[in-house]
């Protein structure tokens, strides 16, 4: 019996290795490799050893000081804005409401939408003569409004093309979590004489936590890395104000070719983004 | 925890490239790159391919504004392929710099009384060619018949003494508007170097690089800053659109929603294709007191030195360029101005260049190439200088200041240059 149980449990562990063997090829090859060789890059220059160099410049430099500036304040804003408003739409939608898988349907369809389509799109909607927006803001007796054109409207016109195309696959997620809870508990919290929203803080949110983690995790990784928007419509600008990270190193990597200060931007974008992660797992784990 | 964690935080930090497969057959296919539509490059590639029967040519179609991107990926990685693709003419010395074209200096011997010398200076770095030219451009006034008579306006002159002054394309454009045209005056690749350098250089402020050291900026005198000025001020003035990519402002002319437009001999045909739309073609204008300058230089094809097919891939850029019948095919695709000195007066013929409301566009153009024309700084540092001082012209074209703007990227020119000097 006891030799009989241990077989199968190492069958079942080789059978697992093999099921993860792929993905962890491609783990190694696409994503740990290329870290390193980062690494090792960013401490190049023209082939040679420079040790911190390439550091030392980034750190002088005010326009690479305003991109990480930038891209913090953009990811500050936009992740607990896109993720309350899945959240919001998440709740709203598992509701038996008529219409309600139409709806469902509707706000996930952009996600299909390629990035760089909708931001083609939205390039258009935001001209400042013959957008649509500018058209739609008329009717209402708004006027006109700059949008890309401008420093000020510029980040906040791609958070929304952003929450446009990403809070649809995250509200996925959180439907997802929300149909995992059991109905019981809200039922026994209604028959103690629980409200709605004290039975959302007390029994929805906690059991939602996973979800939630997984996708404060993802949407904050996804946002640090947004870049198809910015190349297609800002180039970082006006003034710099678009200028995200991503952007910055495929400028310095593709524009000039300098992939010594590229690679040193990577390892930089990284480490700051592992910190964040690393403070949001923190949160949510002493949470429960 | 954090084999996921690793996971998510790396996703979308590598670069998979594409590679093509290559021919295992007896013929051996050249893979070209450049930023054309396919559509445009189908009459070469069909009359080199009929000459050249063991060979087929694969042509890759990329944004223009992508194709820097792109070339420095592919090319950066020592990847075979492309085999030809098109070079920027003022990119040329930092594309080899970088060792991404291969010397033919040999290979090609003298051209100069074949192609425009202009040209084949253009793609020559330090007494060695690296290219063969293509293609030459000016830039024209297009103005909308319509609109100045609507205006009561005299259309600006085809001759180029009697050229028009940027002051007065100004007052015009005003007018116009006033009579019911949409925009004053629109620039065709606007806020590109390409074509707003004329300005400053028309007041004597330089090419925007250091006479004396290629990699000093040379941006912040007093012509730059006063052409700068006049730029932004155009938009400020809504006289032109802000918010309107370079792709789109050829559409704007065609729709007859602009006064004067400043465009290549390229958009000749869409505009004369466009009906209702009634339009004559001007000198390019300069400012008051100064200097005629047009905008100039076009592409070069050029060859990968990691190459498997160099023979081949000479054949073809000889076939496009030096072969006259070749070069009419490249033209009669592109619609720029070949640079080779036969195929031009055969392209100066076409009947565009010879209808009735564009009289005299064909002697306009062969003059600038010759009297006004100037080329952008041969620089190796011409790539940042680009995409600095391109951006540096789209914020004051979206309303900042000229002098600051100017100041602040002639700053991050010279960090950026800084760079290169290392």
């Amino acid at each position: 019996m006891r030799v009989g149980r241990r077989a199968p449990l190492g069958n079942e562990a080789a059978v697992a290795v093999l099921f993860l063997a792929p993905a962890l090829i491609a783990l190694v090859l696409f994503r740990i490799v290329p870290t390193g060789y980062a690494v090792v890059e960013s401490v190049r220059l023209k082939g040679e050893f420079v040790g911190l160099d390439n550091y030392r410049f980034l750190l002088d430099s005010d326009s690479f000081r305003r991109s990480l500036t930038t891209t913090l304040v953009f990811g500050a804003v936009l992740n607990p804005a896109q993720i309350g408003l899945a959240l919001a739409l998440a709740v709203l939608l598992i509701q038996r409401l008529p219409g309600a898988r139409l709806w469902r349907t509707l706000v996930f369809l952009p996600v299909a939408v390629p990035l760089l389509v909708s931001a083609l799109v939205w390039g258009i909607a935001f001209r400042p003569d013959d957008g649509i927006f500018n058209a739609v803001l008329a009717v209402v007796g708004v006027a006109k409004q700059p949008f890309l054109t401008s420093p000020d409207q510029a980040l906040p016109s791609i958070m929304l093309l952003a929450s446009w195309a990403g809070v649809g696959y995250w509200m996925i997620f959180l439907i997802a979590g929300l149909q995992d809870i059991p109905p019981e508990y809200a039922e026994a919290a209604a028959v103690d004489g629980a409200g709605w929203w004290r039975t959302f803080r007390q029994i929805t949110l906690p059991l939602l936590r996973r979800p939630l983690a997984f996708v404060l995790v993802a949407d904050t990784v996804a946002n640090f890395l947004l870049f198809a928007p910015v190349q297609v419509l800002t180039r970082g600008g006006p003034r710099e104000a678009t200028n995200l990270l991503m952007f910055e190193v495929y400028r310095q990597a593709y524009t000039f070719g300098d992939l010594a200060l590229a690679s040193a931007e990577v390892v930089v974008v990284v480490v700051v983004m592992v910190a964040v992660v690393f403070v949001q797992f923190r949160l949510l784990r002493s949470d429960g | 925890m954090p084999g996921g964690v690793v996971v998510l935080l790396l996703l979308g930090l590598s670069a998979a490239g594409l590679r093509p497969a290559s021919a295992q057959d007896a013929t051996v296919n050249l893979s070209f790159v450049g930023p054309e539509q396919p559509s445009a490059m189908e009459p070469v590639i069909a009359a080199f391919e009929a000459a050249n029967p063991t060979i087929t040519v694969t042509y890759e179609s990329v944004p223009f504004d992508q194709l820097n991107d792109i070339l420095q990926t592919r090319l950066g990685s020592g990847d075979a392929t492309p085999d030809v693709y098109t070079a920027d003419q003022p990119r040329i010395p930092a594309l080899v710099s970088r060792g991404f074209l291969l010397d033919i200096t040999a290979d090609v011997g003298d051209v100069g009384s074949t192609v425009l010398p202009s040209s084949i200076e253009a793609s020559t770095v330090e007494g060695k060619l690296y290219a063969l030219p293509v293609s030459t451009s000016t830039q024209l006034l297009y103005y909308n018949t319509d609109l100045l008579r609507k205006a009561g306006l005299t259309p600006p002159s085809l001759d180029p003494e009697q050229r028009v002054t940027w002051e007065q394309i100004a007052t015009d454009a005003t007018t116009a508007q006033d009579a019911g045209a949409k925009w004053g005056v629109m620039f065709d690749q606007v806020s590109r170097v390409y074509q707003i350098l004329p300005l400053p250089e028309s007041l004597g402020g330089g090419n925007g690089v250091a006479a004396d050291d290629e990699l000093t900026p040379a941006i912040t005198n007093d012509a730059w800053i006063k052409a700068a000025d006049f730029y932004g001020q155009l938009f400020a003035d809504e006289l032109a659109p802000r918010g309107i990519a370079p792709e789109q402002t050829p559409d704007l002319f065609a729709n007859g929603e602009v006064a004067y437009f400043v465009g290549g001999p390229w958009w000749m045909s869409k505009f004369a294709d466009t009906a209702g739309l009634a339009f004559g073609v001007a000198a390019h204008p300069y400012f008051e007191g100064g200097e005629p300058v047009t905008p100039t230089g076009a592409w070069s094809w050029g060859i990968n030195p990691q190459t498997e097919h160099q023979e081949e891939a000479l054949k073809f850029i000889q076939f496009a360029t030096l072969d006259e019948q070749g070069a009419l095919e490249t033209a009669k695709g592109i619609a720029i101005p070949p640079a080779n000195n036969a195929a031009l007066e055969t392209y100066l013929a076409q009947d565009v260049f010879t209808a009735e409301n564009v009289i005299g566009v064909s002697d306009l153009i062969r003059f600038e190439l010759e009297n006004t024309a100037v080329i952008r700084p041969r620089t190796v540092g011409f790539i940042q200088f680009e995409d600095i001082v391109g951006k540096a012209l789209e914020d004051i074209r979206n309303g900042a200041d000229a002098t600051t703007t100017l100041e602040s990227a002639s700053e991050e020119l010279e960090a950026a240059w800084a760079r290169l000097e290392r």
